[in-house]
C-alpha cells in the first residue's frame, strides 16, 4: 500500500491530484480480493505494476494521444509501431535465454536494491535538509576554551553579551539540559528527556507548534516559566493524542505546568544523552546573567540574510576579545567557535555512512561488470544472427535500437526488483538503527530514492544495451557469414571482457581489504579490557525532583537509603551510586588547579574528567585501588556541596564548622599527569571555586569514556561531599538479571512512589551500545566483501570458461601434437590467474586510498597494515584459482580426436 | 474503440456511477473476465472526459457516499459513439457467425 502510494508519485501531478484517492481505494479493494498466498501476491503485484507502468508511460509521455478512434481501427502511429516491434523482438530474444536473463535480472535487482537502500540512508541522515526553516542559516555557537577544547558549553556571562552586542544574527537562543523532569500524576512516573530553552529558541529554528503555540517572549523571565511545549511522541504515547490537552496543566516533579503547545513529529531538536530526542521544552526562566562564570549553555543562532559564517565568526572574535578584557576573571583566553548546525549534527555519522555507501557502490559496479560480461558472452554467440540481419538490410542503428530495447527490459526488471529489495532493506535498517546515529530511524524510500533507482536502471539499460553493440558494430558481415556456425575465426582475444574481469578483481580487492581492516579493528576493540566489570550489573537512572529533594542533605539521605534498601534485596552482592555510568555516554571535564603549581596560562587551563560516586563504587565495579583508601562513612561533611561553579555563589552553610576534610580519589592517569614521579596521596587541588581537596586514594586506570579511548585524567568525589540530584544506581547480582528489575523498582518506590524507575539497563548493554554503530558497519562491510568475492569468482569463472571453450580447437591441436594434459591445465590456470594478479596489484593501491580515508574508524590497525594486504591478495588469488579450476579441468579432458574429426 | 472504453461506456449507459462503481459493474457483467487496474480505469476515464464522451457530475449527493468519489454520466456524444460501435460489432458478429458455421 505504502509502496503503491509512493509509486503513484511517478504520475503527473494533475492526474494524481484528481484520481489518487480513488486509485488507492480501488487498489485496496483489489488487494483484498487477491488472496494472501505468495503466488497470489506475486500475481497481484505483477498485474498492478504492469497496469501502473502502462498508465505512467501514457500519462507522462502521451497524455493527448487519442486512442479513441471512433470510426475504424488504425492503431497507433508509425513510430509507435516500430517501438512495439522492437519491444516484441527484444522480448523474444530475452525469452530465448530465460536462465541467463533471470540471472542477470536478479543480479541487477540486488545491486540496484542495495545501492538504493544505502543511498536512501545516506540521503535521510546526511543530505536531506532538517525540518527547520531555511536550515542553511542556522549555526551553533561554542565557546572556544583552548586548543584542545574547541567546543565548550557557553558561559552565562557570555551569552547575554553575545546577544546584546552581535549584529550577525537575526536571533540567538540558548538551551541547556541541566535539569531533570519527572512526569507524575497518571500512571507510572516517567523520566522525561527535557531541554530548557530561551523563548526565542523556536523562532531561531523557525518551526511553529503543530497545536497551540510556542513560548511568548516574556515566558523565559524569572518567576514565569510554568509552561511547557511537548513533543508529538509524548503527546501520542502518554496523552493518547488528546486534542484538548493544550491549555491544561500536566504535573512534572509534582508541580503543575501548563501545556501551551505540541511540536510536530518531525521536530526532534536538540537530542540529549544517547541521542534521545526531547520529550519536552521548558523555558529557562532564570536570571542567566547572574550566573556569571558558569558554563552550562548551548547556543544556536540564525544568521541574518547575506551574513556568512566567516563574517559572523570575525565579528564574534572581536566581541569575545572585548568580553575577555572586561571580565578577565571569567573569560580570559576564551574565544568563539561558530559551526553550521547541519554539519555539526551529522558529523559523527558522516564518515561511517559514506564508507558504507562507497562499499555498496563498489559491489554494484562488480555486479554490473558481471551482467555486462554475461551479455557480452551472449552477444558473441549472436554475432552470426546479427550478421545475418545486417546482410538482410537491417541498419546498424536499427540493431542498436533493438539491443537497447533488450537492455531496457533488463533495466526495468532489475529496477522493479531493486525497488522492492530497497524498500525492504530500508525498513530493515530502520528497525535495527542504533539510537546514537542522528536521523537514522527516519530513513525511508522517498521520491529522491526512487529517482536514484530509476536513474540507475536507465543507466544500466543504456550501458548493457550498448556494450554488446560495441562488438556488433565491428562485425564484418562477409567474414562472419563465410565462416559459418562454428565460428572458428573468432576474434582471438576478448579485450573488453578481460578488462571487465580485471576491474572486478580490482574492486573486490578494495572492498575485501576494507572489510578485513574493519573486522580486525573490531576484533581488537572487543578484546580491549575495559578495566571494570560489566557482567551481572544493572543500572537504574534516578532523577530526584528538586521540589522535594532541594537540600544536599536530603539528596545524601536518599542515596544512603536507596543503597541500603537495594543491598538488602536477595542475590544482590554489591550496590553503589554514581553521577555517570562508565561508558554510559557523557563526560564531564572540569577545570582543576594543582596546589603548589604555578597557575596555567589562560587558554590552556588544566582539566580533568570527574564523577561523583558513593562508597563501594570501585568494589562493585571491580576496579582495584592502586594506593590509599576508598571513600567511607567518615567522609560525610555538613557543608556540601564542595564545588562552587561561579565565584559569587555563596559558601554552603556550616562551612567553617570542624568536619572531615574534602577528599578525592584519582586514577593513575591523573596521578601521572599532575604529580609525575611523586606520591599523590595527601596532595591537594581545587576544582573551579572549591576548597582544597585532598587525594586519599589512587585507582587503576580503566576505560571510562568508551572502549577505544585511552583512559584520561579523572578524579572521583564522594557522594557524601558532593551529592547529586541525578544519579545512577549500580547493583551487582549473581541471580539472573531479569528477576532483579521489579525488585529494584519496588525498593525505590518504597522510598518514594513518585520517582520514575523505568530506566533500567544492564551495564553490559550500555557498553555494548557504544559499539553498535561500529558493529553494524563492520557487519555490512564484511557482507559487502563476501558478496564482492562471490561475484568476482562468478565473473572469473564465466570468462575463463568462455575463452577456454573458444580455444577448444587449439587445445585439441596442441594435445594431438603431444602436449601434456598438465601443461594444458597450467595454460588455462595461468590465463585466469594472470588477470587476477593484475587486478590484485591495481586493487592494493585503491584499498590503501580507502583505508586512509577510513583511518579514523580503525582501531589499532594501521591503514597500511602489510599483513592484511598480503593475506587479502592471497585470498583473492585463491578464489580466482578456484574459479579457474573447473574450466581448466574441462580443458584437460578435451578429446583431440573428437575435436579434429569435427573440423 | 478499446475494450476499456467500450466497457466503461456500456457501464455508464445503464446509470451514473463513480469509478469504483464502474469497476464493480464491469467485473459483474463480464463475469469477471475483465477487471481494470487503477491506472487503466482512471486513465481511460480521463481520456473519455477529454474527448467529451462522458461528463463529470462532481461530488456525490447521497449521504452514505464517500466524499472522495465523483460521479460520471455518459454524454449524448458518448451514447452515439457507443451505438455506432455496437452496430459495427453486430455486423462483425454476423460475419463471424456465418463464416464459423460454414467452415
Amino acid at each position: 500500500m505504502k509502496l503503491y502510494r509512493v509509486l503513484l508519485r511517478l504520475l503527473p501531478r494533475p492526474f494524481r491530484e484528481r484520481f489518487e484517492a480513488e486509485m488507492l481505494e480501488l487498489f485496496e479493494q483489489r488487494s483484498g480480493e487477491a488472496g494472501t498466498t505468495v503466488g497470489a501476491r506475486v500475481t497481484f503485484w505483477r498485474t498492478v505494476l504492469a497496469d501502473l507502468v502502462r498508465s505512467i508511460f501514457r500519462e507522462r509521455f502521451n497524455p493527448t494521444l487519442q486512442d479513441l478512434p471512433l470510426e475504424s481501427g488504425s492503431r497507433g502511429g508509425v513510430s509507435m509501431g516500430a517501438f512495439g516491434s522492437d519491444l516484441r523482438q527484444a522480448w523474444r530474444m530475452v525469452a530465448r535465454a530465460p536462465w541467463l536473463t533471470a540471472f542477470a535480472a536478479v543480479l541487477m535487482a540486488l545491486s540496484i536494491g542495495t545501492t538504493t537502500a544505502a543511498f536512501s540512508v545516506v540521503n535521510s541522515v546526511l543530505l536531506r535538509p532538517f525540518p527547520f526553516a531555511r536550515p542553511d542559516r542556522l549555526v551553533i555557537v561554542w565557546e572556544r576554551q583552548s586548543v584542545e577544547n574547541q567546543r565548550n558549553t557557553v558561559g552565562a556571562h557570555e551569552f547575554p553579551e553575545w546577544k546584546r552586542r552581535s549584529g550577525s544574527f537575526s536571533q540567538l537562543a540558548a538551551l541547556t539540559f541541566d535539569r531533570e523532569y519527572n512526569l507524575t500524576g497518571a500512571g507510572d512516573p516517567m523520566k522525561l528527556a527535557a531541554v530548557r530553552v530561551t523563548s526565542d529558541f523556536f523562532a531561531v529554528m523557525g518551526v511553529p507548534a503543530e497545536a497551540g503555540r510556542t513560548f511568548d517572549a516574556d515566558e523565559d523571565q524569572p518567576g514565569r516559566g510554568q509552561v511547557v511545549v511537548i513533543s508529538d511522541r509524548l503527546w501520542r504515547s502518554r496523552f493518547g493524542a488528546d486534542p484538548t490537552l493544550v491549555g491544561r496543566p500536566i504535573h512534572m516533579n509534582g508541580t503543575p505546568y501548563t501545556v501551551v503547545g505540541v511540536m510536530p513529529a518531525t521536530f526532534e531538536f536538540p537530542s540529549g544523552a544517547r541521542g534521545a530526542p526531547p520529550d519536552i521544552w521548558v523555558p529557562i526562566a532564570e536570571p542567566i546573567h547572574l550566573y556569571r562564570g558558569r558554563h552550562y549553555l548551548w547556543v544556536v543562532g540564525r544568521l541574518k540574510d547575506g551574513v556568512t559564517v566567516a563574517q559572523a565568526q570575525s565579528e564574534m572574535d572581536a566581541i569575545a576579545a572585548a568580553i575577555a578584557r572586561e571580565m578577565p576573571q571569567f573569560s580570559r583566553g576564551h574565544g568563539v567557535n561558530i559551526q553550521p548546525l547541519h554539519a555539526e549534527i551529522v558529523q559523527s555519522a558522516r564518515r561511517a555512512l559514506l564508507l558504507v555507501f562507497g562499499g555498496v557502490t563498489l559491489v554494484l559496479f562488480i555486479g554490473c561488470c558481471n551482467v555486462a560480461n554475461l551479455l557480452l558472452a551472449r552477444a558473441a554467440s549472436r554475432q552470426q544472427e546479427m550478421a545475418l540481419r545486417m546482410a538482410l538490410g537491417a541498419g546498424r542503428l536499427r540493431i542498436a535500437r533493438q539491443l537497447l530495447m533488450e537492455g531496457s527490459l533488463l533495466g526495468v526488471a532489475g529496477g522493479t526488483g531493486g525497488l522492492l529489495a530497497a524498500s525492504w532493506l530500508t525498513s530493515a535498517v530502520r528497525a535495527a538503527a542504533p539510537a546514537d546515529v542522528p536521523r537514522l530511524h527516519t530513513a525511508h524510500l522517498d521520491p529522491t530514492g526512487l529517482f536514484f533507482a530509476a536513474g540507475l536502471s536507465v543507466l544500466s539499460a543504456v550501458v548493457f544495451g550498448l556494450v554488446p553493440f560495441a562488438q556488433v558494430a565491428r562485425i564484418q558481415i562477409a567474414e562472419r557469414l563465410k565462416h559459418g556456425s562454428k565460428g572458428i575465426a573468432r576474434p582471438a582475444r576478448q579485450p573488453l571482457r578481460t578488462t571487465l574481469v580485471l576491474i572486478e578483481v580490482t574492486l573486490t580487492m578494495i572492498v575485501a581489504t576494507g572489510a578485513a581492516l574493519m573486522l580486525q579493528s573490531f576484533a581488537r576493540l572487543l578484546n580491549v579490557d575495559p578495566g571494570f566489570q560489566t557482567r551481572g550489573i544493572l543500572t537504574l537512572d534516578i532523577a530526584l525532583p528538586p521540589a522535594r529533594f532541594a537540600s544536599p542533605a536530603s539528596q545524601c539521605g536518599f542515596i544512603d537509603e536507596a543503597i541500603a534498601r537495594v543491598a538488602a534485596l536477595p542475590g544482590v552482592s554489591g550496590v553503589a551510586a554514581a553521577s555517570l555510568v562508565p561508558q554510559g555516554g557523557g563526560r564531564s571535564g572540569i577545570a582543576v588547579a594543582i596546589e603548589g603549581r604555578r597557575a596555567m596560562a589562560p587558554g590552556e587551563s588544566a582539566s580533568a574528567g570527574f564523577r561523583v560516586v558513593s562508597d563501594g563504587y570501585f568494589a562493585t565495579l571491580g576496579i582495584p585501588l592502586a594506593a590509599g583508601r576508598d571513600f567511607n562513612a567518615g567522609d560525610a561533611r555538613a557543608a556540601v556541596p564542595l564545588i562552587r561553579w561561579f565565584p559569587q555563589q555563596p559558601l554552603p552553610p556550616h562551612f567553617t564548622d570542624p568536619q572531615p576534610a574534602p577528599v578525592a580519589v584519582v586514577n593513575q592517569s591523573m596521578a601521572r599527569r599532575f604529580w609525575p614521579g611523586e606520591n599523590p596521596i595527601g596532595r591537594r587541588f581545587t576544582v573551579l571555586f572549591s576548597p582544597p581537596i585532598t587525594v586519599i586514594g589512587v585507582v587503576v586506570d580503566h576505560r571510562d569514556a568508551s572502549l577505544w579511548d585511552e583512559p584520561e585524567a579523572e578524579f572521583y568525589l564522594s557522594s557524601r561531599q558532593e551529592p547529586q540530584g541525578r544519579i545512577t544506581l549500580l547493583a551487582r547480582s549473581a541471580a539472573p538479571l531479569q528477576t532483579l528489575p521489579p525488585m529494584l523498582r519496588a525498593a525505590i518506590w518504597s522510598i518514594d512512589r513518585e520517582l520514575p524507575a523505568a530506566d533500567i539497563h544492564a551495564l553490559s548493554d550500555l557498553v555494548d551500545a557504544n559499539v553498535s554503530l561500529y558493529r553494524g558497519m563492520v557487519v555490512l562491510m564484511t557482507a559487502f566483501g563476501a558478496a564482492a568475492l562471490l561475484l568476482m569468482a562468478l565473473g572469473v569463472y564465466a570468462v575463463v570458461s568462455y575463452t577456454t571453450a573458444q580455444r577448444t580447437y587449439e587445445i585439441g591441436v596442441r594435445l594431438a601434437l603431444g602436449a601434456q594434459r598438465a601443461d594444458i591445465g597450467r595454460l588455462v590456470l595461468v590465463n585466469g590467474l594472470g588477470v587476477a594478479a593484475a587486478g590484485v596489484l591495481a586493487g592494493v593501491g585503491g584499498a590503501y586510498a580507502l583505508a586512509r580515508y577510513a583511518a579514523a574508524l580503525l582501531y589499532e590497525v594501521r591503514p597500511a597494515d602489510p599483513a592484511t594486504y598480503a593475506s587479502l591478495a592471497v585470498l583473492v588469488l585463491v578464489v580466482a584459482a578456484f574459479a579457474t579450476w573447473a574450466p581448466a579441468r574441462r580443458a584437460q579432458r578435451v578429446d583431440p580426436v573428437a575435436v579434429l574429426r569435427n573440423e | 474503440m478499446t475494450p476499456a472504453v467500450l466497457h466503461i461506456l456500456l457501464s455508464l449507459a445503464a446509470e451514473d456511477r463513480h469509478g469504483l462503481g464502474i469497476a464493480a459493474d464491469v467485473k459483474a457483467f463480464t463475469q469477471g473476465r475483465l477487471t481494470f487496474g487503477p491506472g487503466t480505469l482512471y486513465g481511460t476515464i480521463k481520456r473519455l472526459l477529454d474527448a467529451g464522451l462522458i461528463q463529470d457530475l462532481g461530488q456525490p449527493h447521497g449521504e452514505q457516499d464517500d466524499p472522495r468519489r465523483r460521479y460520471y454520466r455518459i454524454t449524448v456524444k458518448g451514447r452515439r459513439a457507443l451505438e455506432r460501435e455496437t452496430e459495427k460489432l453486430t455486423s462483425t458478429l454476423a460475419v463471424a457467425r456465418r463464416r464459423l458455421k460454414t467452415s
